[in-house]
């Protein structure tokens, strides 16, 4: 495999998740855990320090921008992320990863296949 | 809002590397607040334990892996690894080890986070309190320069005339400024509040090296006699009152007397003088002395009305600037005799000024009893860890034959004690957190500097160095012990933990001995004190401070009470008494209230006695003066109600008493004892102010200024028959006034129009303050002496049980013989109680002698009180015996088959 001119940064599972999240809008970072949870029962819990360590990292590759505190109600539940294009891209490259190897497992029969 | 827990949160924070802090800390913080009401963490009482697991975890976690070079996370995190292979596995091994025997574990670190806690906490009030410097730039080379009584030898006040001698004639000082008083001023433009005002000099914020944060400082123009009255006002003031408006430069603060325009505001924190307290709020204005002629010229009258502060030169010393100033005094006294002929001169330095020797003393006592406390843990895990040590004997004597260095089996076990000694601090530091809040709470509020009190980054470093020191000095004694294993014997017994032998026992008999003998210090403080307090709150006052108000100030500030003086002055007295005459109708009218008195000439409790006159009685030779002058109040009929004051002897005010009838007066007993003797003063007439009143009564003396006070000559005259018109009011009700007030206040408004009525003053809560010294004292003794106690039973139980569980065998052979239950118990119980003899005998010589210094902080102390030894020791006995009795019954009931099949 060549390498790419212009590479998508590889995505943690968690800058993944907080990505995800923000797909349909901005979110302030408790916003973003509790969706998280929504989305896996509760399977996947952030607490502060991960959560931040991953807004950090997606922050610095230029996948996601935090806006400025505006008001009160910003200041108490923190600053608000959205998502920049290069994090959609970064989503999609991921999803389609994902995807190769769902794909994969269901030709081995790892999986069950998907219903029609 | 920020409660201990959010506190404790922020400055993990700060471990982030800056840059992150930086960007995040504010999101985290929100999100570590929402993050609280989560329902993942359960409920009940492990909810708040489950968060902070989590969350503290969660966070180290996230700072690791910030603080790793990005990139190269994995080849430079490894190398040092390597090399602190050795350590590495102590760690892990230290942390198995504590876990094997969790129950004894989590006693120790118990202990240990409570000694760690209690002594960060009391450590960070003594280090706001005593050992903190000033907020001033340089403060070591401020200084206070007082005039001394010579008589006493007390530091006073400074006249200003001297304080213009000392200016013109001084070399040793940079600046010197001084404050000359303060006092309330009472705002006439809305809203209508009571400000506190400083009168200072010009030069003090010179000295201080404080500038305004907007507008300009004051200058000596503004000193003149004439200049226009200016103020400087506290960022406080600034915010509340103005809004923080930007252009406050140039507004105004009106008071009765006149109109301060604002020349600036000084910068946030600022306050002067600094031994603010809980109590007394921090000044809120600062307006300028005037350099009027009576200031300036040497008159006949002196006034001492300064206190005066400088900044010492570079390079000058306290010795320099005492001698000079000593011959400026000298030189002075030659040319004004009569105004030093009684005064000498002291300079020392300003925070000794603030903090005095008996709150620096009180501080210490409070460090050294939480040493004891922090000591008593540290013998304690010290304990644990000699035991642990001795299970350990035949795994280190392995590693010792298999080559293991001396240092590397020492290292390994002082491993384990400095993890137990970190994990205390953690703990402690939390319990120091809530610690201190409660500390800020309970302490009486006349501490110096007692609203700078927190547990902050230099606090919580003397508490890290204090654990690992600990740590180090608990860990060393089994370090020592397990380092030169005897290889042969241990391998030979290995399995079987005869190991510790009597080399171990005799440790930790040593290590029981000092429990004991510290247990006993701090039991006999704590009974030192508790009795102390109980003297002082069975003193009988003479009277009752339950349920009355003190209502101070409101009649005071009233301006039809208080004309200025003019012809028309006694008219208003008389207009003035039945305006008093109608708040006191209107007050015994609200529902509640028992009885109400007008007086004048201190309140109760409140340490001030405002008037003595000079007296004079007919039916003495000499006219009483200096000491023995009575103090004379002017009170209301209603007063002998309101305090539950009693009566001796005659009659006490009446309402009959008024302007037109006979002046009478009522004398204490103390009063008619020190003029009349063994006569009866009932009908005798005095001299007062040279003017003839009949003695009518005498009433029970009352301890005016609490119950450390003595009582005084007093004389009470009627209310109705003075001409003074101000007033205080004190009133009675038949439960806690604090509902009571708006009521109160409404009905001294309703009677006089255009009042000013200040919240009233608990007499309960005066009485409070006043010994709130000695019940704080009591309760930290009392609850470190409870901690000591429990700690030394603790040790005991763990030496029996051990002693018992390693003498199985033994007890075995005696029951076969024979022995009956009665009699191991009582053999082991025995053995219990030599060894607290052992440390009963030095604890209660070291108590014995330490008690005279303790006697300072007591309270009528009686000569030494067998009693109370005697006590001490019957109770830690009791406590030891029944701590070793479990273990000890489990002696009895070796099965001497089972116990010699173990062989």
């Amino acid at each position: 495999m060549s390498p790419r001119p212009n590479p998508v940064p590889e995505l943690t599972p968690i800058g993944f998740e907080v990505l995800l999240s923000l797909i349909d809008g901005p979110q302030h970072g408790y916003g973003i855990k509790l969706a998280i949870e929504g989305r896996s029962d509760g399977d996947i819990s952030l607490g502060s320090g991960t959560l931040y360590q991953a807004i950090y990292r997606l922050e610095r590759e230029g996948l996601i921008a935090g806006a400025a505190i505006r008001d009160r109600s910003d200041a108490r539940r923190g600053r608000t992320y959205q998502i920049l294009p290069a994090g959609r891209a970064a989503v999609r490259e991921h999803l389609r990863r994902l995807n190769r190897v769902v794909e994969y497992a269901r030709a081995r029969r790892l999986l069950p296949a998907s219903k029609p | 809002m920020t409660g201990p827990g959010e506190r404790f949160f922020t400055w993990l924070i700060r471990l982030y590397p800056r840059d992150f802090r930086r960007q995040y800390a504010d999101d985290l913080l929100a999100f570590f607040r929402q993050d609280r009401a989560h329902p993942k963490y359960g409920t009940g009482r492990l909810r708040l334990v489950r968060f902070w697991i989590a969350t503290v975890r969660d966070l180290l976690r996230a700072v690791w892996a910030q603080r790793r070079p990005a990139g190269q996370g994995v080849a430079r995190a490894r190398a040092p690894r390597q090399r602190m292979g050795g350590y590495g596995r102590d760690l892990r091994d230290a942390w198995r080890g504590l876990w094997t025997s969790p129950g004894v574990t989590i006693a120790a670190l118990a202990v240990l986070t409570l000694g760690i806690g209690a002594g960060t906490a009391i450590y960070s009030v003594v280090d706001a309190v005593v050992l903190r410097g000033l907020p001033f730039d340089e403060d070591h080379r401020l200084v206070r320069v007082s005039e001394t009584d010579l008589a006493s030898g007390r530091p006073s006040t400074v006249a200003p005339q001297n304080y213009l001698d000392w200016l013109s004639r001084q070399q040793v000082f940079e600046s010197i400024g001084a404050i000359a008083g303060g006092g309330s001023l009472i705002t006439t433009d809305e809203p209508v509040e009571n400000l506190r005002m400083m009168r200072v000099t010009a030069s003090l914020f010179d000295v201080l090296r404080v500038r305004p944060a907007r507008g300009r400082a004051l200058v000596s123009t503004d000193e003149t006699p004439g200049a226009p009255p200016v103020a400087l006002i506290s960022d406080d003031v600034w915010r509340r009152r103005f809004h923080a408006d930007p252009s406050v430069v140039g507004r105004t603060i009106a008071s009765r007397s006149s109109e301060f325009r604002i020349l600036g505001v000084m910068p946030p924190g600022f306050t002067y003088p600094v031994s603010v307290t809980a109590v007394r709020s921090s000044v809120d204005l600062w307006v300028p002395f005037i350099w009027t002629d009576a200031w300036t010229a040497r008159g006949k009258g002196r006034t001492y009305a300064f206190s005066v502060v400088a900044r010492l030169k570079p390079g000058v010393t306290l010795e320099d600037a005492s001698a000079q100033m000593a011959s400026i005094r000298d030189a002075l006294a030659v040319q004004h005799p009569t105004w030093f002929a009684d005064r000498g001169i002291r300079v020392y330095r300003l925070q000794d000024a603030i903090v005095g020797a008996s709150v620096r003393s009180w501080m210490f006592l409070l460090l050294a009893a939480v040493t004891g406390v922090v000591l008593m843990a540290c013998l304690n895990a010290a304990h644990l860890l000699v035991a642990r040590a001795v299970s350990r004997g035949p795994e280190l004597a392995v590693r010792a034959a298999l080559g293991a260095s001396r240092w590397a089996l020492a290292r390994s076990l002082l491993v384990q004690s400095l993890l137990l000694s970190l994990l205390g601090a953690a703990g402690g530091v939390l319990v120091a957190l809530w610690g201190v809040e409660l500390l800020r709470a309970t302490l009486p509020g006349n501490v110096p500097r007692l609203a700078t009190v927190a547990v902050d980054l230099r606090v919580l470093a003397v508490a890290m160095t204090a654990a690992v020191a600990s740590g180090a000095i608990f860990g060393t004694i089994p370090a020592m012990q397990a380092s030169r294993p005897d290889v042969v014997t241990l391998l030979g017994q290995a399995g079987r933990s005869l190991a510790g032998g009597r080399t171990t026992r005799r440790v930790r008999g040593g290590l029981v001995i000092a429990e004991v003998a510290l247990a006993v210090v701090l039991l006999s403080g704590a009974g030192l004190f508790l009795a102390s307090y109980r003297r002082v709150t069975t003193v009988d006052l003479g009277f009752d401070p339950a349920h009355v108000a003190a209502f101070l100030g409101a009649i005071m500030n009233t301006s039809q009470l208080t004309p200025p003086r003019t012809p028309e002055a006694s008219a208003a007295a008389v207009s003035g008494q039945s305006l008093v005459a109608d708040a006191v109708a209107r007050l015994r009218a609200v529902p509640g209230v028992i009885a109400v008195a007008p007086m004048q000439g201190g309140r109760p409790l409140s340490g001030n006695w405002a008037t003595v006159t000079v007296q004079h009685f007919d039916r003495q030779t000499d006219p009483f003066t200096g000491p023995d002058e009575p103090v004379v109040r002017s009170v209301g009929p209603g007063y002998l109600d309101v305090l539950h004051a009693r009566m001796v002897h005659g009659r006490w005010i009446a309402d009959t008493d008024h302007a037109g009838s006979e002046p009478v007066v009522v004398l204490n007993d103390e009063a008619a004892r020190r003029y009349f003797g063994s006569r009866d003063p009932i009908g005798a007439r005095i001299l007062m102010d040279e003017y003839a009143r009949t003695v009518v009564g005498v009433i029970g003396g009352m301890r005016w200024r609490g119950p450390e006070s003595d009582v005084n000559p007093e004389a009470f005259i009627p209310f109705a028959q003075t001409s003074h018109p101000r007033a205080e009011l004190l009133v009675r009700t038949d439960r806690d006034p604090t509902p009571l007030v708006p009521a109160l206040q409404a009905a001294i408004r309703a009677a006089l129009p255009g009042t000013t009525v200040n919240p009233p003053t608990m007499l309960e809560s005066s009485y409070g303050n006043l010994i709130a010294q000695r019940k704080f004292n009591m309760i930290v003794l009392a609850i470190f002496g409870a901690v000591a106690v429990a700690i030394a039973a603790i040790g005991i139980y763990a030496l029996v049980a051990y002693v018992v569980a390693q003498r199985r065998r033994e007890f075995g052979v005696r029951v076969a013989l024979g022995a009956g239950p009665s009699g191991i118990l009582s053999m082991v119980v025995g053995g219990a109680v030599r060894l607290m003899i052992g440390g009963l005998v030095p604890g209660l010589v070291a108590a014995f002698l330490l008690e005279r210094w303790a006697r300072a902080f007591l309270f009528n102390a009686p000569p030494r009180d067998p009693a109370l030894y005697a006590g001490v020791a019957l109770v830690l006995l009791t406590a030891g015996v029944v701590a070793a009795i479990g273990p000890a019954r489990r002696a009895t009931r070796v099965d001497p088959l089972v116990a010699l099949r173990e062989e």
